[in-house]
């Protein structure tokens, strides 16, 4: 009886400082004072104070609020009469909310999109506004002058703008690989320069280092297949979002469109494919690294993995093993002298949605984040002093909250080419950025964005194929049934319609090439 | 062991209802409608008016028309779960392995609760039924990152253990073979806490009296469990069976996913609708493509159904769904 | 009948049956148990024994990391739990009372309409038409966002629960009680009220407790219509954290940047560790219901 009286007290209590909690919690004050007739130079009428939602990808910063509230105190809400709120998807839910909050009627004006953030759908589906050459002339003059013009046609469906790219595109495409410096050592073995030395690295290790896998993997081997089957044949996707595939060998020209080829059919992924069957059957990974969910950079970190393959992420990994005293780490790039085709720009966007009330507003907003250098600093690093400390030479380090706002978690889009770079970046790293970065290269394919709709069941399948096969073959676990399971592949796809979907880029390649004038 | 018929028998008797007249049956019935009020609503609410959703298999939808304007495609939807060439050993695989994890679900469950129900020790009886519960709460992605560290060729315990004893180390990510019993032990492991309340209820509302008067008669303790105890569970097993029909071509999504991975090995024997449409449709946000899956597996469980209801209102018409 | 030789062999029969059901029960409650108990450990280990060694059956080293990262905002996570007990408390009374009700009709032989309306409700469990629809009906016209019953409405119904208790009714509770007091003159709401609920223990105690986990576990409807943050469920509130940790390691690879990586692996397993434990001390109490059987033929006569 007691128990049950007090449980019901409890229940009481809680019911009652619940309802109260939730009731009074939300109720932002958003009082805003009328405003003498404002005009922008750009001709945009800003008597009306407005509240513009943006939504974007990831997590919330600790301190975005104290970030936003400087934004807007010194920034929108004085120059545009504007202020911004910032909302987050998390990675997570992305798939399933990021279209119900376009399909929704909840105010969000500006969203973060890119090739991989379903903006080619989304654009389709009508999710966004079209922004035309002259509007964005008009109302985001800035943005027309100091955007790459190449960034513009990625952003291309069918000849349409949808959304507003990054300026700035740092080779992120690019992988080379993290090893053991102590163990290189430890064996005597020669500092890694190409495959060969790669490979006897981690066949070394596999032999006779126990209780350690050679080289960290998890579900699949991506990362391997960009160095070994894209960067050391030169070959290149078409469309970065596609696995069609010509042979870049260095150039900028554009091929010919029967050149376009399907990576995983084609011989180069054969090879490779080959070459893993060696690798797993030397033991480089466990045999069950598919199942694997720890990620290879955490599996190096702490020590479990002595190698992994990664972008300039990998200084990360690296560090934190250094300074957990696990061992030293050594960073080696297998194909140093290639150039390759920069990243697309579409990798990172902003689109304005169809249900923005103040598409004209949300433009000077966009033009004002992306040029304006100190709001646009503020936004990536958060306050100056407190987030980040600026250094000569256009650097940058951490400030004592850069816990709670980080460098560059959200604001991709915003990317500049002249952003500071990492002040506690060592010399190593500091030289291999250099160096990719100058092999990147402007090509004649950037501007071709392909456009999947009219074989859309064909390609699904060929995706649902594509994750079915390509990591088992690429972690080698066929064996010496490799070839059958190849050919079982290959056999597979052309059923799915492998061939129309092929014609279907050759098509639209020729298509840009006559467009943009290209032999 | 007469009187468990009679307790169902009662039910034969009182089906004189529907000389009424419709409107005097409404009046007569006021106060039990009334009560239905609050359900009926909420199931047109929430489930009938978005139902209409479903238009959507057949459409390219797109924001400014909505579900209504957007423009009819026929059947173009479903067109990549035909060409993938897989449809029917997806749904073979769906089926097979649903009907596996309900009967041997149904066994286990129905048996820990007659054990469960039968056991003297009042403690060690409530902390099994606690501990039993403990798996419902450990999600897909831990029980795979267990089951990894247990089977895992190299590392794992079961083939370090294997090993010290100088025996082969098993591998179970690539043995087709074992592998769908392991899943269907790894779903009894998951499930079986849960799913055995409702037989636990049931046990217990079986009226007492029966027990005594077997006891009476001098019946076993096995005697009792097979006349009394499993007749008097048959109409939640049927109605548990009809309910479990109905998704019986929907997989368990997480389950697959993440034990099993993209590991093409395992993939041949565990591939089920579920997975193929997410590897499918992963990089996309095509709800026509993906209510064209949905729709698929509710029509074809819309149909088991409604064969297993009508087999079952033939055979047993009281235990019958509707 | 010999009764002294049928006591003899019920007795070896009991022990028997003692012996197998303390047996089976008694491996399937430790192979239930081990694994959490693996859980436990890891969660309370530092992050590298996890990733290089696995889980263990005892903590090599000792770590809090992880239920610090929990709890780095206490008011949070408090405000969290708040919300979830408040949801669950308000939404499993609602849902036992709408269900119970319906299953009471739907269970009266007298009821014309009930085959047609079982199959009414039946439907719904097998057709739906997508997430897209019904989020739009819920944000649009009934105005979720970032609303309290936003978490209880879209659970406060179940067809599956309302079937189950359907059922049970109709096979434990002879319809003769009904019929007798009807004469006795009992209004149909009163006698649900008086003879059903009380009369349906363990079916409640079953349904209390599946309505219940739903609610708690619930972290779905919470990621579609809450963004105030003082209002997310406890579920939802763990499964932000996690998810926090993996977006930090998604941008260090988009972005190619440094940054500062979290306990991933043993932050998931106190995340399981803390959303499992109230409800695990509360399931023993509603136990006594599936332990006390009921006697109907007293009520007979």
């Amino acid at each position: 009886m007691r128990i049950k009286k007090i449980l019901a007290l409890v229940t009481v209590i809680l019911v009652v400082s619940s309802i109260t909690l939730g009731l009074f919690n939300w109720q932002s004050a958003n009082a805003t004072k009328p405003n003498q007739k404002l005009i922008h130079p750009t001709g945009v009428d800003l008597s009306k104070p407005i509240k513009l939602v943006i939504y974007m990808v990831g997590n919330k910063p600790d301190d975005l609020e104290m970030v936003l509230k400087e934004a807007n105190g010194k920034y929108f809400k004085p120059k545009l009469n504007t202020t911004i709120e910032v909302r987050f998807i998390p990675f997570a839910d992305l798939q399933n909310k990021y279209s119900l909050i376009l399909a929704g009627g909840e105010q969000c004006d500006i969203i973060y999109t890119a090739n991989w953030c379903y903006y080619a759908q989304e654009a389709a589906k009508g999710a966004f506004r079209e922004l035309t050459m002259n509007w964005i002339k008009k109302y985001m003059p800035q943005t027309y002058k100091s955007q790459d013009p190449a960034s513009w046609e990625q952003m291309m469906i069918n000849g349409k703008i949808y959304a507003v790219p990054k300026n700035s595109s740092p080779p992120v495409n690019y992988k080379f690989v993290v090893i053991r410096e102590d163990l290189r050592e430890k064996y005597k073995l020669p500092k890694i320069t190409n495959v060969a030395t790669y490979e006897k690295y981690l066949f070394t290790v596999a032999q006779k280092e126990k209780g350690i896998q050679a080289l960290g993997v998890a579900g699949n081997n991506w990362e391997l297949r960009q160095v070994l089957c894209k960067q050391l044949n030169k070959i290149w996707n078409i469309d970065e979002s596609y696995d069609f595939y010509y042979k870049m060998n260095n150039k900028p020209d554009a091929p010919a469109s029967s050149e376009i080829f399907y990576l995983f059919t084609s011989p180069y992924f054969k090879e490779y494919v080959k070459r893993m069957v060696t690798w797993a059957a030397k033991g480089v990974w466990p045999k069950n690294a598919i199942n694997n969910t720890i990620s290879p950079s955490d599996l190096f970190a702490q020590g479990r993995a002595a190698s992994y393959v990664h972008n300039f992420a990998v200084f990360g990994s690296g560090k934190r093993l250094e300074e957990a005293k696990l061992g030293k780490a050594g960073y080696y790039d297998l194909t140093p002298d290639i150039k390759f085709k920069r990243a697309s720009f579409a990798n990172d966007a902003f689109a304005i949605t169809r249900k923005c009330q103040y598409p004209e507003r949300a433009a000077l907003v966009l033009d004002m984040m992306k040029n304006d250098k100190n709001l646009n600093l503020l936004l990536i690093g958060g306050i100056k002093g407190v987030h980040w400390i600026e250094k000569p030479g256009n650097l940058y380090a951490r400030g004592p909250r850069a816990d709670k706002y980080s460098w560059n978690t959200w604001g991709w889009a915003l990317t500049r080419p002249d952003l500071p770079q990492d002040a506690e970046a060592s010399a190593v790293q500091r030289a291999m950025e250099k160096s990719i970065g100058a092999r990147a290269i402007p090509t004649q394919t950037d501007g071709f964005v392909f456009d999947e709709r009219p074989v859309k069941a064909e390609l699904a399948v060929i995706n649902s194929l594509r994750d079915e096969y390509v990591p088992a073959l690429e972690l080698g676990m066929f064996g010496n049934k490799t070839d059958e399971k190849l050919k079982e592949f290959e056999q597979k796809l052309k059923k799915a319609g492998l061939e129309k979907v092929l014609k279907e880029v050759r098509r639209q390649f020729d298509e840009y090439k006559k467009r943009k004038g290209l032999k | 062991m007469e009187k468990a018929h009679n307790t169902f028998s009662l039910f034969h008797k009182d089906r004189k209802v529907g000389v009424h007249t419709f409107w005097k049956n409404i009046l007569k019935n006021k106060i039990l409608l009334l009560m239905l009020l609050p359900s009926v609503l909420y199931v047109i609410i929430f489930n009938y008016i978005p139902m209409g959703g479903i238009i959507v298999a057949f459409k390219n939808y797109n924001y400014q028309d909505g579900f209504l304007k957007s423009p009819w495609v026929g059947f173009e939807n479903f067109r990549y779960l035909l060409i993938s060439n897989k449809l029917w050993l997806l749904t073979r695989n769906t089926i097979l392995y649903n009907i596996a994890f309900i009967l041997t679900g149904m066994i286990v469950e129905v048996g820990i609760a007659i054990l469960l129900s039968e056991m003297s020790g009042r403690y060690f009886k409530k902390i099994c039924q606690s501990a039993m519960l403990l798996p419902f709460f450990i999600s897909w992605v831990i029980v795979a990152a267990i089951v990894l560290n247990i089977f895992s060729f190299e590392y794992g315990v079961l083939n370090n253990f294997l090993r010290s004893i100088g025996a082969e180390p098993f591998d179970l990510y690539s043995n087709q073979s074992i592998f769908p019993l392991f899943l269907v032990l790894l779903r009894i492991w998951k499930n079986t806490g849960y799913g055995s309340v409702i037989y636990l209820a049931a046990i217990t509302g079986i009226d007492r009296e029966m027990y005594e008067a077997a006891e009476i008669d001098g019946a076993s303790i096995w005697q009792r469990i097979r006349y009394i105890t499993i007749p008097c569970l048959r109409p939640t097993m049927v109605i548990m069976l009809i309910l479990a029909l109905g998704q019986i071509f929907k997989g368990d999504f997480g389950m697959f996913y993440q034990i099993v991975k993209n590991n093409q090995i395992l993939l041949e024997v565990a591939d089920i609708i579920d997975t193929f449409v997410y590897r499918s449709l992963m990089s996309s946000t095509d709800i026509g493509m993906s209510a064209a899956a949905s729709l698929y597996q509710s029509v074809m469980g819309f149909i088991t159904v409604i064969i297993a209801n009508k087999i079952v209102k033939k055979v047993e018409p009281d235990y019958a769904l509707f | 009948m010999h009764k002294s030789s049928i006591v003899g062999r019920g007795q070896i029969d009991k022990i028997i049956f003692n012996f197998l059901s303390y047996t089976i029960v008694g491996i399937f409650a430790l192979a239930c148990i081990l694994p959490f108990y693996l859980v436990v450990i890891g969660s309370f280990s530092d992050e590298r024994t996890i990733i290089t060694e696995g889980y263990s059956l005892v903590i090599k080293k000792f770590s809090l990391e992880a239920y610090k990262l929990i709890f780095k905002n206490p008011i949070s996570i408090i405000r969290a739990y708040e919300i979830t007990i408040f949801v669950t408390v308000v939404g499993t009374i609602c849902n036992l009372f709408i269900t119970l009700m319906t299953a009471y009709v739907l269970a009266r032989k007298d009821f014309p309409w009930r085959n047609g309306i079982m199959f009414f409700f039946f439907f719904t469990t097998l057709f739906n038409g997508g997430l897209v629809p019904w989020y739009l009906l819920c944000s649009e016209v009934l105005k979720f966002n970032d609303k309290i019953y936003a978490l209880i409405l879209p659970l406060m119904f179940s067809v599956w629960n309302m079937i189950i208790a359907t059922n049970y009714i109709r096979n434990n509770i002879p319809f003769e009680i009904i019929e007798s007091a009807k004469i006795d003159g009992a209004g149909d709401f009163t006698m649900f009220i008086k003879l059903i609920v009380p009369l349906c223990k363990p079916l409640t105690a079953t349904l209390a407790l599946f309505t219940a986990l739903a609610y708690w576990n619930d972290w779905y409807n919470c990621m579609l219509f809450i963004r105030n943050e003082n209002m997310y469920t406890l579920q939802y509130y763990l499964q932000e954290l996690l998810n926090s940790a993996e977006a930090i390691r998604r941008i260090a690879e988009k972005s190619g940047r440094i940054v500062q990586a979290l306990p991933m692996e043993s932050t998931k397993m106190a995340m399981t560790v803390i959303a499992t434990g109230p409800i695990i001390l509360l399931y023993p109490f509603l136990q006594k219901y599936f332990i006390k059987g009921i006697t109907i033929g007293a009520l007979k006569g």
